[in-house]
């Protein structure tokens, strides 16, 4: 599938998600700008906003006298909420490609989103400075560098609530998912766009009670998954890896949990990135082991475990 | 661009009085004796030109790329449509005219002129029904399809030869141009196509620069395979080779182009792109003619800016969902036409009871009730001023110019918010399908800036406190914090409390209306257009601010001492009126609505009606203003509104 | 203005107090004596506090009646409209602002009668509000004139020989609106089930319609005076999906076992004369919600500015 195609659906995923975080933002920043000219505190804000046609018709400075008047900040206020104004647009001007990470090869997933949170954390600094400065409590020793960058750990939980999602375009070398485990919370939720050869079964280790996981091989949307309300982790994989859902509402058990399940036929035998194939068989192992319920009885090779476990055996020269 | 032929005025006269003295067939100019004869170019400073057609057969098209071109090319242009008010009426019937008027030229145009000078028709039948409506000039030129006058059905022959000798009363230049044949050329349908062919004739005769028409083709079928803008760039072509061939005249308009940026659009596209800049973001509507293409505009951008358009069951609930959202906090509009406006007055009271904000965009059609649908009247301008029961003041502006249909959104909306008043926005069919080109808007961020205070609620705010000065108060909207309470349409005091006490209704009929003094008192006198004093002033409002303004140059050109005055608020007036009027011995309302005339059967001086702005200026200054009204369903032009000037001056000063 | 959507700058949580029932009250109703408004009022102030809905984030929208007098008397927003016109604006308001609970209170004259072309689109729409219905039979506040809903052969001040035509049933045109998505039937006097059905209403996402059943004291005393007297005439519809009511088990014998998801047979249900039926005829909460699918993201003011850039290239010329 070509990349861009699956960029779209990734994006499609996280939609919501997108919208939530850039209403949120998009209605500060009108507010904000409310604030800031006072909604026509001084003659020239009500002039413009009057708009031409009350040109040479209507008299605008006397109009404005009458205008509803916001509470007017003062002037120390005025600096640090003008950067905070500036910093909502500069993020709202960057449109979807701010919830999308180009990972850099071999720089480390985990430094790149954490850099990236840093990065959209700047709306949550600058709601904080507005209100701080509203209240006269702002300190530009203490305050000003949050404009600049402002860490997932920092964030609170309303934040994290609001905190958007990210599609994550990388290479399989550079899918160490286990890197993230630390932000997830909330309803955080990752798409993982990969280009060329990847672990077969590479989000194994996200998968917990809680986390919404999902492994895409086709060119279906991932509905279920934009649709979870909670932390969820996708990955875009190709053909040869397995695919499966692990839907935390769908049950107690672990392999309750998992709603579908598809293992590939065959699986290239070599390390990818620094993942050896024994590592990568270990992944495999992991997501057999939580998502095929034990058999009791029965033909072992007839029934899906029993199919599983046959070809993990088959895999053993793999860790020679 | 390059001209072979030496420059004459008029036509060539020889053949002019051939055709004059060679009635109906005759009059048509044979083909084949013009080709390859020396072109006359005649130097205008502007012309008008109709493309006629049936309906379905591209004329809009047509018109829209010349107009456009004119534009491009820096001529002052406005069009308008001749809309059939069915869908598909029968084709070749004086009911299924459809078509475009066209006026450009060197300067500013400002309204749609008086007669043709040019037309284009694709029959007889279409073209007898404009020849009826009396709309070409005495020597207007015609181009007409050819190949009706021998058809092989003799009903076809038979209503053509009748509807030509209709028109030999008057001294058209025809032209048989083969348009069908020469069409069938390029494409096998030729209802896809002639009004291509029809564009190159208009761009030979006229001029025109066939870069900028083919990159307008290409413009308009940029989502149609290629292959559809090289076959409608090569009918151009075509028309434009035939009449070369053929016709054997040009003329020549000067154009200056712009130094500014424009647009050129329809009042409607510039009242919905206005609701836009506003900030506006619900448009609640049910479907009525001619308002309901702004929600078409909206409705297809309207999402993309956080807006959306409700389509209501009906007028009454577009009126309600508005009002409810704008209860909400939104910035809230709703859309209609006469009709509709009648449907609305109550939740319009609603709305003026209650102090919350709206915003109704009326664009007039003719009346009363269903009336003219699709043509121009000002005549809601009384029902937009008065149509509730009970004492409602309100807001009525009224733009006039496309330009200020799109600017006077961004002003009803802070106007609404500021008196939390309702505002009615008058436009009219002339305006909605109008087509003129401005300046580019420049546009601000301000124009949307909320008006609603967001800081908390100071203790013991109650929700009307009226400012017994102005009547103004603060807006508290649901989910305020502390702002509970219950908002009705009965009479009630400042908490919002039910109150039927005489004090209690006093004091809220003085503060609702007061807040449109506070308002008038930012107004500004209007300006005069000519002298500031003289015999005669005439008196306007919105969309015939063109029309009369030319009226009046002719005037002032013959030495006359004529002024005229074009209101765009009506409620509250505009301050000055009184003192305005003293300076003129008489003054004249002009308008699109019917007054009885002086001498009619039983109308006279104590039975007459006058026209609505005549009513509403009499009644608040106390000047014996007359009125000169016409209801034809179409625009004013300013030859007619001149002869009313010039009648009026010769009877005399009436105060 | 987008400020009426989630905005960062109020993320911050309120301060939690706890709301009785008697706070949701602003004001004694100025009903006559033995008005069944006061049993609706009685529940809703119930309902608020088990929800613990805060005061400013609910409006009540009502038209005009005795009934429309409701939002006064509710500690929350209000718009007390015009007659047969709350669901314009109550949908208008729910567009505007879909994280505000929107009730509608209406009277039978209001919205079967002068309201029903918006009773019939509201329906339609389905928009997230929970929707009142108070049927008294009968217009009060205009003195005894017959309504829809009035049994046939009763007397008022305009059919003073008894009503002509059989009574409009609202529970039958509801039910035949394409996208009605919740229809339920309660009584006054009986407080337990007309509490357990607001609250299922409550719950439901999307146009929630309840017929409440109650006597007016001045001009329809005897409407249910056998329905009252006698639970045996009345037939409660109970399913796991239904309302279920505490204690009503040993006064209603007469019981249906109704699957609110079965449609026919709601219709059936509604139009059957034998007995007076209390419970949910239908709901279905898969059904499209107006305010939901028309849902639009705030787009800012700078946004706005540079798309209206794009727009009016396309008329330049």
């Amino acid at each position: 599938m070509p990349s861009d195609e699956r960029k779209g659906i990734a994006l499609d995923a996280i939609r919501s998600r997108i919208e939530l975080f850039h209403s949120a933002v998009a209605t500060a920043s009108d507010q904000v700008r409310g604030l800031l000219s006072g909604s026509g505190n001084t003659a020239d804000d009500q002039s413009v906003a009057l708009g031409h046609f009350a040109e040479g018709k209507v008299n605008v400075d006397r109009f404005a006298s009458f205008a509803p008047k916001a509470a007017r900040i003062n002037d120390e206020a005025e600096a640090p909420i003008r950067a905070a104004q500036e910093v909502l647009t500069s993020l709202l001007a960057e449109g979807d490609e701010l919830f999308v990470l180009q990972l850099e090869e071999g720089r480390g997933l985990g430094r790149q989103v954490g850099m990236r949170f840093a990065k959209i954390g700047r709306a949550f600094a600058a709601a904080r400075v507005i209100e701080l400065a509203k209240r006269g409590a702002y300190k530009e020793d203490k305050h000003a560098a949050t404009l600049e960058r402002f860490p997932f750990a920092q964030w609170n939980s309303s934040e994290r609530a609001l905190a958007p999602a990210l599609v994550i375009e990388l290479t399989g070398a550079d899918l160490k998912p286990a890197a993230i485990i630390p932000l997830l919370d909330a309803k955080i939720k990752f798409v993982f766009n990969l280009d060329g050869d990847a672990p077969a079964a590479a989000l194994s280790r996200v998968v917990s009670p809680s986390v919404f996981v999902q492994q895409e091989t086709g060119d279906a949307p991932l509905e279920a998954f934009a649709g979870f309300d909670g932390m969820a982790v996708a990955a875009l994989l190709p053909a040869n890896a397995a695919s499966f859902v692990h839907d935390p509402a769908a049950g107690e058990t672990s392999f309750e949990r998992f709603v579908s399940v598809a293992f590939p036929k065959e699986v290239k035998k070599r390390a990818i990135g620094g993942l050896s194939p024994t590592q990568q068989a270990e992944d495999y192992a992991l997501l057999e082991s939580l998502s095929v319920a034990p058999v009791a009885t029965g033909d072992a090779a007839s029934d899906p475990a029993g199919k599983l476990s046959a070809w993990l055996l088959s895999q053993t020269n793999l860790s020679a | 661009m390059l001209y072979h032929a030496p420059i004459s005025v008029g036509l060539d006269s020889r053949r002019k009085s051939a055709l004059v003295q060679c009635p109906r067939l005759l009059e048509f100019v044979a083909v084949s004796s013009m080709a390859n004869k020396e072109t006359t170019i005649t130097e205008v400073p502007e012309h008008t030109v109709e493309i006629i057609t049936n309906s379905g057969e591209g004329a809009q098209k047509c018109a829209q790329i010349f107009g456009q071109t004119c534009a491009k090319m820096g001529n002052g242009v406005w069009t308008v449509e001749i809309i059939p008010a069915e869908i598909e009426p029968p084709h070749h019937t004086v009911t299924s005219t459809s078509g475009n008027i066209v006026r450009f030229g060197t300067g500013l145009i400002t309204n749609w002129g008086d007669q043709s000078k040019l037309a284009i028709a694709f029959n007889d039948q279409v073209l007898l029904s404009r020849h009826r409506l009396n709309s070409f000039d005495d020597d207007c030129i015609i181009l007409l399809e050819s190949m009706w006058e021998n058809h092989e059905d003799e009903a076809i022959r038979t209503a053509y030869a009748e509807a030509m000798e209709e028109m030999s009363s008057k001294n058209y230049r025809f032209f048989a141009v083969p348009i069908e044949e020469e069409t069938l050329k390029v494409v096998d349908n030729p209802q896809h196509g002639k009004n291509m062919f029809a564009l190159g004739l208009l761009t030979e005769i006229y001029q025109r620069d066939l870069s900028i028409i083919e990159k307008q083709i290409a413009h308009i079928f940029r989502h149609k395979p290629a292959k559809i803008t090289e076959i409608n760039v090569e009918l151009v072509k075509n028309g434009i080779a035939w009449a070369r061939e053929n016709l054997g005249f040009q003329f020549k308009i000067d154009s200056v182009p712009a130094e500014e940026s424009r647009v050129v659009m329809n009042g409607n596209q510039a009242s919905a792109l206005g609701a836009i800049a506003a900030g506006m973001e619900i448009c609640a509507m049910y479907p009525i003619t001619p308002a309901t293409s702004v929600s078409h505009e909206l409705s297809d951008i309207f999402e993309n800016y956080g807006g959306m358009v409700h389509q209501a069951e009906d007028e009454i609930a577009a009126a309600g969902v508005a009002l409810g959202a704008s209860y909400g906090g939104k910035v809230a509009l709703t859309v209609t036409s006469g009709p509709g406006l009648a449907l609305k007055t109550e939740f319009l009271a609603l709305a003026i009871m209650v102090e919350i904000p709206l915003v109704v965009l009326d664009v007039q059609r003719g009346g009363p009730s269903t009336g003219l649908p699709t043509k121009v009247e000002q005549s809601d301008l009384l029902a937009a001023l008065y149509a509730q029961p009970g004492d409602a003041p309100r807001v009525v502006i009224a733009p006039r110019t496309i330009e200020e249909c799109f600017h006077s959104m961004i002003t009803a909306r802070r106007i609404a918010e500021t008196f939390r008043c309702v505002v009615i926005v008058l436009t009219d069919a002339n305006l909605a399908s109008g087509v003129q080109q401005f300046t580019r808007p420049e546009f601000d961020p301000r124009w949307q800036q909320d008006p609603i205070d967001f800081s908390a609620l100071p203790e013991g705010l109650r929700p009307y406190d009226w400012d017994p000065e102005t009547g103004m108060s603060r807006r508290v909207i649901p989910g305020t914090p502390g702002g509970q309470h219950t908002v009705t349409g009965l009479a009630h005091d400042e908490e919002s409390k039910v109150s039927y006490d005489p004090e209690s209704n006093e004091r809220g009929c003085k503060m609702r209306s007061r807040k449109l003094a506070v308002f008038q008192s930012t107004l500004m006198p209007p300006t005069v257009f000519g002298d500031e004093d003289g015999d005669l002033l005439v008196v306007g409002w919105g969309s015939t601010q063109g029309a009369i303004e030319e009226a009046v140059e002719r005037a002032r050109a013959e030495g006359k001492k004529v002024s005229s005055c074009q209101l765009t608020f009506l409620s509250p007036l505009e301050p000055g009126l009184k003192e305005i009027f003293s300076r003129f011995g008489k003054v004249m309302t002009v308008e699109i609505n019917y007054s009885d005339t002086v001498g009619d059967p039983y109308i006279t001086e104590e039975t007459r009606r006058y026209g609505q702005l005549a009513w509403l200026l009499r009644a608040q200054t106390l000047v014996d203003i007359d009125c000169w009204t016409s209801c034809p369903g179409q625009p004013l032009r300013p030859q007619d509104i001149y002869n009313s000037i010039v009648d009026n001056l010769e009877k005399g000063v009436t105060p | 203005m987008s400020s009426i959507a989630i905005s960062l700058l109020d993320l911050e949580a309120d301060n939690f107090v706890c709301l009785e029932p008697e706070d949701y009250q602003t004001r004694e109703g100025k009903w006559c004596a033995g008005c069944g408004d006061f049993g609706a009022l009685n529940a809703v102030k119930r309902l608020l506090s088990s929800e613990q809905l805060q005061p400013e984030k609910m409006a009540f929208v009502s038209g005009i009646g005795c009934s429309s007098r409701f939002p006064h008397y509710v500690n929350a927003y209000g718009f007390h409209g015009i007659h047969g016109r709350a669901l314009p604006i109550a949908t208008g308001l729910k567009l505007a602002r879909p994280e505000l609970d929107v009730f509608v209170v209406m009277g039978d004259g209001d919205c079967t009668s002068i309201g029903a072309g918006h009773w019939l689109h509201a329906t339609r729409y389905n928009p997230n509000l929970t929707v009142l219905l108070l049927d008294n039979n009968i217009y009060g506040l205009t003195k005894n004139q017959t309504s829809p809903t009035t049994p046939q052969g009763h007397t008022s001040n305009t059919t003073p020989r008894g009503s002509f035509l059989p009574a409009l049933n609202p529970l039958q045109a509801t039910l035949g609106v394409s996208n009605a998505s919740f229809v339920a039937q309660t009584a006054d006097w009986v407080p337990a089930h007309l509490y357990a059905t607001l609250q299922a209403a409550y719950e439901h996402p999307g146009f929630s319609f309840v017929r409440i059943l109650q006597r007016c004291p001045k001009f329809t005393p005897d409407v249910f005076t056998e329905q009252v007297k006698n639970p045996d005439l009345t037939e409660l519809l109970i399913h796991e999906d239904g309302v279920n009511a505490p204690g009503l088990d040993k006064l209603f014998k007469a019981r249906r076992e109704h699957d609110p998801k079965n449609l026919d047979e709601a219709r059936a249900l509604a139009q059957r004369t034998d007995m007076l039926r209390l419970g949910i005829f239908f709901r279905d909460d898969s059904f499209p919600v107006y305010d939901e699918i028309r849902a639009v993201s705030p787009v800012s003011a700078e946004e706005k500015t540079t798309r209206l850039e794009k727009e009016f290239d396309r008329y330049a010329v």
